[in-house]
């Protein structure tokens, strides 16, 4: 029985015996896949495409004779005829990272704003009343904003994955017109933070705070063990 | 009408399942034996999503076999479904065939 990490490292040793070239299309096309199929999806493509990537290499046939020339179009077809969406795992997906990102980011909130001292005052004196935790809307905004960021940020770079030369290329004046605009951007972003972190809209017991991001790093723990072990179909009936 | 690519789309599928009829094969496989009955330019690149569609439709079912190549290979065989559109393809192209070759016949007198 092969499981969906034994799979994605196998896929990986295999990938590292393409070349410089075929390598750099393999790995463009497999990101854009990601941007519309689940990481199963594509590691099962992967294998399909590694086959016949190695094999073309092994008898000295550029991989634009496999594939055709226009790679998006190839990929587009592939997306477009695969079995079945990939619905409740995707789902699962989803929700592993959100969790590991929510869980960090209150975790960061935990140690930035200090209140972890408080945590180490309270046990140290061995007072009994617990200290009570602040959710401000600065740190929700923060993890929405930081979460919407990410996702974008990684959707446009798999949509995109065959067109990063064109980003390269960009006149000076709009490379800087796009690095002015990111920055105004991020510093609206401290901005915002930092003003709201100041509206508290409830406080918690620290040790619930504690348990919430507890309770996230083991939802993600599982989570990753349940994909990881996902089966691998012998029969390609997925 | 100038883009045989376009004539050949169509028909492409049908004939992939002619090819995998009579016994199970990879996609270099049966890209290498379109090639030899006269397909031009059918690589396995060409077939594969077509093969991911045949795949979801039911006309084909695939197994992984392990491949001097290091990755699992992927062997294609045709599905009782498969038989059945295989035949349908068959009459209806014997069928356009011939009322292609009536219109041509009649039209040489001219």
């Amino acid at each position: 029985m092969t499981t969906f990490k034994e799979l994605n490292r196998k896929n990986n040793e295999l990938h590292h015996r393409l070349n410089d070239e075929n390598m750099e299309i393999m790995t463009n096309m497999v990101v854009y896949l990601r941007s519309r199929l689940s990481d199963f999806q594509v590691e099962l493509i992967r294998q399909d495409l590694l086959d016949m990537a190695l094999s073309a290499q092994d008898r000295h046939v550029p991989l634009s004779e496999v594939f055709g020339e226009d790679y998006k179009k190839f990929c587009d077809e592939i997306i477009e005829n695969v079995k079945r969406r990939d619905g409740l795992w995707t789902a699962l997906d989803w929700i592993r990272y959100m969790s590991l990102g929510v869980a960090m980011l209150a975790l960061y909130d935990c140690v930035l704003t200090k209140r972890v001292l408080d945590l180490w005052r309270f046990v140290a004196s061995g007072a009994h009343v617990v200290p009570a935790y602040p959710i401000t809307a600065g740190f929700v905004f923060s993890t929405l904003a930081i979460m919407a960021a990410a996702h974008a940020l990684v959707f446009a770079i798999a949509r995109h994955a065959f067109e990063t030369h064109r980003l390269l290329t960009l006149s000076r004046p709009r490379r800087f017109a796009i690095g002015a605009a990111l920055a105004t951007l991020f510093c609206a972003f401290v901005l915002a933070t930092y003003a709201l972190s100041k509206v508290v809209l409830v406080r918690i017991s620290m040790y619930a705070y504690l348990c919430a991001l507890a309770s996230l790093f083991v939802l993600y723990g599982l989570l990753s063990l349940v994909l990881k072990r996902r089966r691998v179909p012998i029969a390609g009936s997925w | 009408m100038n883009d045989r690519t376009q004539l050949l789309k169509g028909t492409l599928e049908g004939c992939i399942l002619q090819v995998i009829r009579g016994e199970e094969a990879y996609g270099y496989e049966i890209s290498e034996k379109l090639r030899m009955a006269g397909f031009p330019a059918v690589s396995e690149g060409t077939i594969y999503p077509l093969l991911l569609r045949l795949e979801k439709n039911g006309l084909l079912t695939a197994t992984y076999r392990d491949s001097p190549y290091g990755p699992r290979r992927k062997y294609y065989r045709l599905t009782e479904l498969g038989e059945v559109a295989l035949k349908d393809f068959y009459r209806q192209w014997r069928e356009l065939v011939s009322c292609v070759d009536r219109l041509f016949a009649g039209n040489e007198g001219e």
